[in-house]
């Protein structure tokens, strides 16, 4: 560890999952199905969910000084960053599609209905109900991610909410 | 051990005073705590003919000592041995550690 234990602020990360597409439903909320040579296919809407796996809570130091020699690391303008996480090297698995949250828990939403198969829910089966975070409680998203020697900067946006 | 009562009344204060802050550990927070038992222990230099229960009597007089040295060290994790640390936009200055150990040798040959 080469950071500083006094300088670390609780925060949440979570991976992004699979991408799932949208079922049409009928006015009951049931899913739609077409039968294709005798088997039974969602009708499908033509819009896709982003899930993300479920937020893992870690410690790290974010800062919102955002001055000119933080910047320009390595020469590299952050644009439009609104935070900078320093985290020492290979300590967190995130990239530019993680989410952050930071001075407020992640919450879920209450989901009860049927997802395409993926990475997170295998078996096609029905969530169950307040499994699926809200993605929209999140606080940032990773735009850039620096890595050094020891140290990892990642350039956090924020996201509105 | 020799020192377990000791450890055990200043591991219970520390932690009062610490649980709260973020990735708080007992754990490491009892390690730093035996290792400054362990620098005042070298400092006093015991002659041979202390018993365990003289030693433990003149470490309690030295509570505060070994406090603020386990204090001190736990506060550095992750900068250890630095004397000064900048950091994402904070930058800290640390004291140096023989100034905490106010602890003179019994016998000095």
């Amino acid at each position: 560890m080469a950071t500083s234990l006094a300088n670390k602020q609780k925060l949440w990360y979570a991976l992004q999952g699979d991408v799932v597409p949208r079922y049409e439903r009928d006015s009951d909320g049931n899913i739609i199905y077409d039968e294709i040579d005798g088997e039974r296919y969602p009708r499908q809407t033509g819009e896709y969910d982003t899930l993300y796996y479920p937020p893992v809570e870690f410690i790290g130091n974010i800062s919102f000084e955002l001055g000119w020699r933080y910047a320009h690391v390595y020469g590299i303008t952050l644009g439009d960053a609104d935070a900078i996480l320093l985290m020492n090297l290979h300590e967190l698995p995130i990239d530019e599609t993680s989410l952050i949250w930071f001075q407020n828990e992640p919450t879920f939403t209450d989901v009860n209905e049927l997802l395409p198969a993926n990475s997170l829910y295998p078996a096609n089966d029905l969530i169950p109900t307040g499994k699926l975070v809200d993605t929209a409680s999140a606080n940032f998203s990773v735009s850039r991610v620096l890595p050094s020697k020891r140290f990892v900067r990642y350039a956090l946006k924020g996201l509105d909410r | 051990m020799v020192t377990s009562e000791l450890l055990a009344t200043l591991l219970e204060d520390l932690t009062a005073e610490l649980k709260d802050d973020v990735g708080f550990s007992q754990d490491i927070l009892q390690i730093k705590i035996e290792q400054a038992i362990r620098k005042v222990i070298t400092a006093r230099r015991y002659p041979a003919s202390y018993s365990d229960d003289m030693k433990l009597a003149d470490l309690e007089t030295f509570y505060s000592v070994i406090r603020d040295v386990a204090l001190y060290d736990y506060r550095q994790i992750g900068v250890e041995f630095e004397a000064q640390h900048t950091e994402n936009g904070t930058s800290r200055t640390y004291i140096r550690p023989a100034t905490m150990l106010k602890v003179l040798p019994i016998a000095q040959l």
